[in-house]
Parts: structure tokens; C-alpha cells; sequence
């Protein structure tokens, strides 16, 4: 890589920060790439693997603002929230 | 957990906000959905940028740029956060737009023109694979570099999983809290006693299976439905996963 920004990016740095993030990707893609730390299969399991989270996020919030309506302001839950985070 | 604490802390406040502003009855599935994601999202970024270290990135700033720039609705408090935030936003993507585009093109240019034509392949598969990922990480089209991408990478990953869990165990309370407060709700009406203060007129719903063992544990059930919550933030130790979510958000 080139140098024409401040300060140089060494490739042991990228590779360690490579490994980092192979470190969170889920257990069974780490076991796939256990071998091989390509950069670019990495870097492609860490875009599917968020995208999952998203989509989890997407899901999650569906159930939360169904279960929501059928909640109403007064009801105890609400009451004991407030209590918490005052 | 004390960053999952202060996301479930400010999902609720970000919740009741929007609840107060048009009531979740009167929106569409869509739109209801829409809200608590943008909630969540909100949550977390802000949950972040207030945690230690939470200034040196990027992410939190890029998603309350865009929740205040889509968000129709705006309660007072949330407004004045949201345009301190565009505010800090613009002032940081003004100074490094320029720099890092520039730069990154540059540097780009000037690798593949260099590389023999095996390592040009590789490369090239690296950048489309880091433009991608730019694309997924809020903010991501404006890191600096590949290592500060991977950081940025990184840091959202864990805090997306915990946003994951937060959410989850909310919905799981809220459904626990939902079904109990129905079953005490029945039984209390069939034994026609003075109901407690708590409970406020509601609209009938159908009795669940009925069980004399209920009748003689109402007070304790109520107040274990209350705690249930309470117990969910404090004291339910966040199970540790392969990933090691805990000492990572601490």
C-alpha cells in the first residue's frame, strides 16, 4: 500500500486487525477460515455476518412493536421502568 | 453490560418519546416497526458515543445523523440532541470528506498501477470487498483507511450484537409480562375483590386455562410480575457466548 496520507499502515498492523475481527466473526465461519486468513473471504464473512445482524435487528423490532401495542402507558411494566431510570 | 444497561435505558426513553408523539395504535405495522428500529438504533449509537472511547468513532455519529435527518417526528429533548449531533456530524464529514476520498482513490490508483498481475486480482478483490463493507457499516464511506475501517468494523460488530441481545430480552420480558398480567388480570376479576391500584380498566380478552393453585398466589404473582423487569436489567447475569460479548462491552 502507498503512502499518500499521514503516517504509513504497516501490513502486520492489517493483519492483526484482520485477525481481531476474525476472532468475532460466529464460531462456524472461524472454523471454515480456520486455515486460510484470507483478507478478502474475511472481509466478505464480516458483511454477511452484519447483514444477519440487521436483518435480526429487522425481526426483533417487529415482535417488539407488536408486543408494544397491546402494552399501554400505565401498565405496571411502564411504572416500574420509569422507577428504574429515575 | 453497563453499555447494554445504558442501551436499554435510552431504547425506553426513545420509545415512550415517539409514543408520546403519535401514539403506536394509530401507525401502520410498517411504521411501527420503522420506529422501534430507528429507536434501537438510536439507542445504541448513543449508548456508545456517551461509553469511554466512544468519540474516537464513527458509527454512533453516522446513525443519529441520519435518524435526525429522516425522523418526522421530534420531541423536544430528542430535537436538541439530534441537531448537536448533525451539527458534530457536519463539522467532522467537512474536514475528512475531502482528505479521505481523495486519499483513498489516490492510494488505490497508485497500488494497482504498482502490483504484478496476480497480486492486482487479489487487491482489487480486497477494495471491492472493503467498499462493500463500507457500505454496511454506518459512517463506513468515511474512514480514513483500511485499518480505521477494520476498527470501525469491529467496534460496530460487537455493539450490534449487543443491541441484538438488549432487543431480545426486552421483547421476551415484555411477552413474559404481557401473558402473566393477562392470567392475574382474569383471576382477579372472578374473585371480584377490590383489584389493586396497579391494574387499570382494560378492554376484556380471553380467559387463559384456569387453575385454583393462581387464586393463592396472587399477591406473590403480581409482585413477581413487577420484579420480573427489574430482575431482567439487574440482575439476570448476561450469559457469557462463544464470543465473549461481556468482557468485550463490558
Amino acid at each position: 500500500m502507498s503512502s499518500g496520507r499521514r503516517g504509513r499502515i504497516s501490513d502486520d498492523e492489517i493483519n492483526e486487525l484482520i485477525s481481531k475481527l476474525q476472532a468475532l466473526l460466529p464460531e462456524s465461519s472461524r472454523r471454515r477460515n480456520a486455515n486460510r486468513s484470507s483478507a478478502s473471504k474475511l472481509l466478505k464473512e464480516t458483511c454477511s455476518y452484519i447483514k444477519s445482524l440487521h436483518r435480526e435487528v429487522d425481526d426483533l423490532s417487529e415482535r417488539l412493536s407488536g408486543l408494544m401495542s397491546t402494552m399501554d402507558n400505565d401498565s405496571p411494566q411502564a411504572e416500574i421502568i420509569r422507577s428504574l431510570l429515575r | 453490560m453497563a453499555f447494554k444497561r445504558e442501551l436499554l435505558k435510552n431504547l425506553i426513553l426513545g420509545l415512550r418519546a415517539r409514543a408520546e408523539a403519535c401514539a403506536f395504535e394509530d401507525m401502520s405495522l410498517q411504521e411501527r416497526k420503522r420506529a422501534v428500529k430507528c429507536s434501537a438504533d438510536v439507542a445504541m449509537a448513543a449508548a456508545r458515543g456517551a461509553a469511554a472511547g466512544g468519540a474516537r468513532t464513527r458509527w454512533p455519529k453516522a446513525i443519529l445523523a441520519a435518524a435526525g435527518a429522516s425522523s418526522g417526528i421530534s420531541p423536544g429533548t430528542c430535537e436538541a440532541r439530534r441537531s448537536r449531533c448533525k451539527r458534530v456530524v457536519r463539522r467532522c464529514a467537512g474536514t475528512c470528506m475531502k482528505r479521505t476520498r481523495g486519499a483513498y482513490y489516490a492510494a488505490a490508483a497508485a497500488s494497482s498501477a504498482a502490483a504484478a498481475s496476480s497480486d492486482v486480482v487479489a487487491r482489487s478483490l480486497v477494495r471491492r470487498r472493503t467498499m462493500a463493507l463500507r457500505k454496511v457499516i454506518p459512517g463506513g464511506d468515511t474512514a480514513r483507511d483500511e485499518a480505521a475501517l477494520l476498527r470501525e468494523t469491529m467496534d460496530y460488530v460487537v455493539h450490534l450484537r449487543a443491541q441484538v441481545d438488549v432487543l431480545r430480552r426486552v421483547s421476551a420480558a415484555v411477552q413474559r409480562s404481557t401473558t402473566l398480567r393477562k392470567t392475574v388480570k382474569d383471576e382477579l376479576k372472578e374473585g371480584t375483590s377490590a383489584k389493586p391500584a396497579l391494574y387499570p380498566e382494560q378492554a376484556p380478552c380471553s380467559p387463559p386455562p384456569k387453575s385454583p393453585a393462581w387464586r393463592g398466589w396472587r399477591q406473590p404473582l403480581i409482585q413477581h410480575c413487577a420484579l420480573s423487569l427489574h430482575f431482567l436489567v439487574y440482575y439476570v447475569p448476561l450469559a457469557p457466548n462463544q464470543q465473549s460479548t461481556e468482557s468485550e462491552t463490558g
